[in-house]
């Protein structure tokens, strides 16, 4: 299905917020405009690299290989009983 | 005389260098110095071309520079005094604001340095005297008493073995019978240790057995004087020579007085060397009461002298500074009394109000003496002129006439100048670690864009991309937090060590670069989910399982999860970085990860070159160069976008538009390679399909990558010739101008080009330009299109090279996380898994943890760390620097004095 509405919502109005609200609330004085270029490249690095993370895995072409301790492992702590019969 | 008029500047941040105004400085010779001493503790004032090989002094200061040198050496001599004779100097933090020099203040060093001087040289010298007389005493007494022992017990037995002995008996037989034996002589001394064998060597050659020598070693050493050099502690022998002839005994002597053999007297009985021995005690202990007064002396001498050495000694090597600056600058004024000194200076535009104030501020201070004077003359004319009264105006007109003479003036030239003003960045301690990163590669061209400011982010960003790891990111913040809390004492430690510990030193530099790289890593490690090795599970992964115990049990179990399936894969990716699953399912999961981080890297290395292709048009924008816009850094953009842009675009929609879930010809089978298309379109190449999938990513897909080749291969002529047809076609319109009677100005012209190129511009006067101009137009031309093919050259391959350069991204990410995962699986789960009994185990398990801990430190940390740092930092100064940034400018030397430590 792609990629889920929330996340990507959330994450681009934070780092938006981080790279276009603050630099515009940032108070006059000798460093303004250095402190606009930290958060503004700050909000774009962070953005962009969560960005290429999440789309790596919004259709992935292969799954993950597991082992039976691991299985046993994801039954017991990530909710996935493993099934009598 | 124009005097420079205050001008409010405001504040700029260190993007571009500050502006720089080229000022005069006239300085009258009764103040100058102490004007001077307060531009020096300001240090916003650099003084051109006085440090240049072939400056002329003007001598008139030689001898103030010699006497600093003078009152320096006497300085270092009283130092020596205070070290040998451990007394303490007593040091001033605060010796720069506290105990500023004045010039007068020289006069009373001078004076109090060498009356010390003279008396502590007088004590030192009557000290050693009376410590060399002692020693000799204590040989004597030492020698005397070895003799005496030994010549009452041994004299009978020993002398039966002497050759000369026996033969004399033999003699005494034949003509006398019961005679006495000849008549022996002695000589007792004391000889260096060191010297001692060859000594003995040399008299035994010279003498053979004529000559019987005895010695015995000193209980302890003794100190030697020697006039300019240190004490020596030496060990000595005291030795007893006998012979049964006199005749041998001048050659003795003279051996002796080659190898500075003391000799002493020494009574011929025994009862005399007694009393000799107990006389010598005596005054031996006579001699070291005196000896205790004299050291007494000597050290409340330097006491006194060390409670204001350091004070003396910071304060004149300023003023030998000052004296040297001032010797070197250009007299000015009357030939017989010369009275002004003229210096050509760079000053901060924002500072230059300051500087004025400064020299104000000292030219009074300097003038008070001159002032009372005047008043007293002043006073004097009053009760002369009495009956008369004088005009109140010429009073008036004569002051302020006086004042205008003997104070300091600057004036601001506005005439060009041909060389490049310094570059000066405004720094505080957070910028000025990442300052230093640049400045390190290169100094930026005057008012020529800075990349530290955007290195501030980038570069801790880079880092975190290979270093990424929650803990390792803690454990730097940790750090550098430490270092940050600390600082004072940190720099009460830099001052006041008695030697410089250079590691701590530069990290303390680079504490908000640690900070900053701690805080990323914390975010990558939040990304990528790993914390020392292992990954956290907070949202709930998108992958599940469901297997019966059937199938779970089953020996030959071993299954990958289908991520086509909706019972596997949700649909919906992991909110925040790699999902969990990839973590536990162990190394099968590189596959996966490398693919990832190799796209990331790919992408945030373009994204980098672009932003520094734009931060090359923002500085061709604001230095005025529309020819280099326009002909070299637009067409490099289009270049880079039209093939690695259309790279990074590949990589977003094969993302977006390929899936293991989706149906044919988008399924994981169909999914194309996005290198091989990339080739493929730089080769114009076509692959037959694979069955069932399409030939293209998406519609039209080859037309788009060939249009876009073609656009990226039409630049480069653009890049090639471009500049070079400008440059003609701008000399030939000035050549016609030229005989228009207009003003040439080819020479912009050349310094425009090779500042591109990263050359300093050459001053080539007029006279040679005049005799040579076909000849020199043709080599520039040729020169320029050379260079212009180099620097094309460089861009096309430049783009693949540093493209590829940015997989190191990549490389260092899964190296860390590898070893990070050994280091858990090899030593860590050890102890977890030890089957020890509980007495046991825990020690073992404590163990294993520390083990552990030590190598992350060690390894994961500090050599990663480092490995990741200067990867960063080669991507800065190669990938990222070299689309705009120059880096041919000079750095702003201002006069001034370092801070005082305990060091000097």
């Amino acid at each position: 299905m792609g990629a889920a509405f929330f996340p990507v919502l959330f994450f681009t109005a934070l780092w938006g917020g981080v790279g276009i609200a603050m630099p515009i609330m940032t108070p006059k004085g000798p460093h303004q405009n250095l402190i606009r270029c930290i958060l503004m490249l700050t909000a774009a690095c962070c953005w962009l690299f969560w960005l290429c993370c999440y789309m790596a895995q919004m259709n992935p072409l292969i799954g993950p290989k597991l082992k039976r301790d691991v299985v046993a492992m994801i039954g017991r702590s990530w909710n996935n009983p493993i099934v009598a019969g | 005389m124009r005097v420079f008029k205050k001008r409010q500047t405001k504040v700029k941040s260190f993007f571009r260098s500050e502006d720089m105004d080229l000022c005069q400085l006239l300085l009258h010779t009764e103040n100058a110095f102490d004007c001077l001493i307060e531009v020096g503790h300001h240090g916003a004032v650099q003084f051109n071309n006085v440090y240049d090989e072939d400056r002329l002094l003007n001598n008139l200061y030689s001898k103030k520079v010699t006497q600093c040198y003078e009152l320096l050496r006497i300085v270092d001599s009283l130092h020596t005094y205070i070290v040998q004779l451990h007394v303490n100097e007593i040091f001033y933090p605060d010796v720069d604001r506290e105990n500023r020099l004045k010039e007068k203040d020289l006069a009373k060093y001078s004076d109090s340095l060498k009356r010390i001087h003279v008396e502590a040289s007088a004590v030192t010298e009557h000290y050693y005297r009376l410590d060399s007389r002692r020693n000799r005493m204590m040989e004597h007494s030492f020698a005397l008493n070895k003799a005496n022992k030994y010549m009452v017990s041994d004299m009978g037995s020993e002398l039966l073995y002497s050759e000369s002995t026996v033969i004399g008996l033999v003699q005494d037989a034949t003509t006398t019978s019961g005679a006495y034996p000849a008549h022996l002589n002695y000589m007792i001394g004391c000889i260096r240790a060191d010297k001692f064998y060859s000594f003995e060597l040399l008299l035994y050659r010279l003498c053979s057995f004529n000559l019987i020598i005895r010695f015995s070693e000193m209980p302890s050493p003794v100190y030697e004087y020697h006039y300019g050099y240190k004490p020596e502690r030496v060990r000595k022998f005291a030795i007893l020579m006998m012979a049964s002839s006199t005749m041998i005994w001048p050659k003795v002597l003279k051996i002796c007085a080659h190898y500075h053999v003391n000799i002493y007297d020494c009574p011929s009985s025994a009862s005399q060397r007694e009393d000799k021995v107990k006389e010598l005690s005596q005054e031996i202990v006579n001699v070291e009461k005196v000896l205790k007064e004299a050291e007494l002396m000597r050290r409340q001498i330097l006491e006194v002298a060390g409670r204001d050495l350091f004070i003396i000694r910071v304060n004149l090597r300023k003023a030998l500074k000052v004296y040297d600056l001032m010797n070197r600058l250009r007299l000015v004024g009357g030939v017989e009394v010369p009275r002004y000194l003229l210096a050509e200076v760079y000053i901060p535009s924002s500072d230059v109000p300051e500087v004025e104030v400064i020299l104000r501020n000292a030219s009074r201070i300097s003038g008070g003496a001159d002032n009372i004077d005047s008043s007293d003359e002043d006073e004097m004319n009053d009760m002369k002129t009495m009956p008369n009264t004088t005009p109140y105006p010429i009073e008036a007109d004569f002051q302020p006439l006086e004042d205008m003479s003997a104070g300091a003036i600057l004036l601001k030239k506005n005439r060009l100048v041909n060389h490049m003003p310094p570059t000066y960045f405004r720094l505080n301690k957070f910028t000025r670690g990442f300052q230093n990163l640049i400045d390190a590669y290169g100094m930026a061209d005057y008012k020529e864009l800075n990349p530290a400011p955007y290195t501030i982010i980038t570069f801790p960003f880079l880092f975190a991309v290979m270093f990424g790891d929650l803990g390792h990111g803690i454990l730097l913040i940790l750090f550098s937090s430490l270092m940050i809390w600390k600082h004072r004492e940190i720099e009460k430690y830099q001052i006041n060590a008695t030697s410089e510990n250079e590691i701590l030193n530069i990290l303390y530099a680079g504490r908000y670069i640690i900070l900053l790289m701690g805080v990323f890593s914390v975010y990558m490690g939040l990304v990528y989910n790993i914390v020392m090795a292992k990954g956290f599970n907070l949202f709930g992964s998108s992958w599940s399982c469901r297997y019966n115990e059937t199938t779970v049990y089953d020996p030959a179990f071993h299954v990958t999860l289908d991520s086509s399936h909706p019972h596997f894969y949700s649909g919906h990716p992991y909110p925040l970085g790699m999902d969990p699953v990839w973590a536990v399912c162990g190394q099968d999961s590189i596959t996966t990860t490398n693919s990832l981080k190799m796209k990331m890297a790919i992408v945030l290395g373009i994204s980098q070159m672009m932003f520094g292709l734009g931060l090359a048009a923002a500085n061709c924008v604001l230095m005025n160069r529309k020819a280099d816009l326009i002909l070299v850094v637009i067409p490099q953009m289009i270049f880079m976008l039209c093939l690695f842009g259309y790279l990074v675009f590949l990589i977003f929609y094969k993302w977006m538009s390929y899936g293991g879930h989706k149906p044919a010809p988008y399924n994981a089978a169909c999914a194309p390679s996005v290198l091989i298309t990339f080739i493929n379109m730089m080769l114009m190449k076509k692959e037959d399909p694979v069955e069932n999938c399409l030939d293209y990513m998406y519609p039209n897909e080859r037309m788009i990558e060939f249009a876009l080749v073609g656009i990226a291969f039409c630049t480069i002529p653009i890049l090639l010739a471009g500049k070079p047809i400008y440059l003609m076609r701008r000399r030939r319109k000035m050549q016609q101008e030229r005989e228009r009677d207009f003003k040439r100005m080819r020479r912009q012209t050349i310094a425009e080009m090779r500042s591109t190129m990263r050359y300093t511009d050459d001053d080539n006067s007029e006279t040679s330009r005049q005799k040579s101009v076909d000849n020199e137009e043709e080599h520039e031309m040729s020169e320029i299109w050379i260079h212009s093919g180099i620097h094309t050259i460089e861009t096309v391959l430049g783009s693949v090279s540093h493209t590829a350069s940015y997989l190191r991204l990549w490389a260092l990410s899964l190296a860390h996380d590898q070893l990070s995962d050994v280091l858990w699986h090899m030593v860590l789960t050890k102890g977890f898994a030890n089957t020890l009994p509980l007495y046991y185990g825990v020690p073992v398990l404590m163990a294993t943890f520390f083990a552990w801990a030590i190598l992350t430190v060690a390894i994961l940390v500090m050599m990663e760390g480092l490995s990741a740092f200067l990867h960063t930092l080669r991507l800065h100064w190669v990938e990222f620097q070299s689309k705009f940034f120059g880096g041919a400018g000079e750095s702003f030397k201002a006069f001034n004095f370092p801070t005082s430590n305990q060091r000097s």
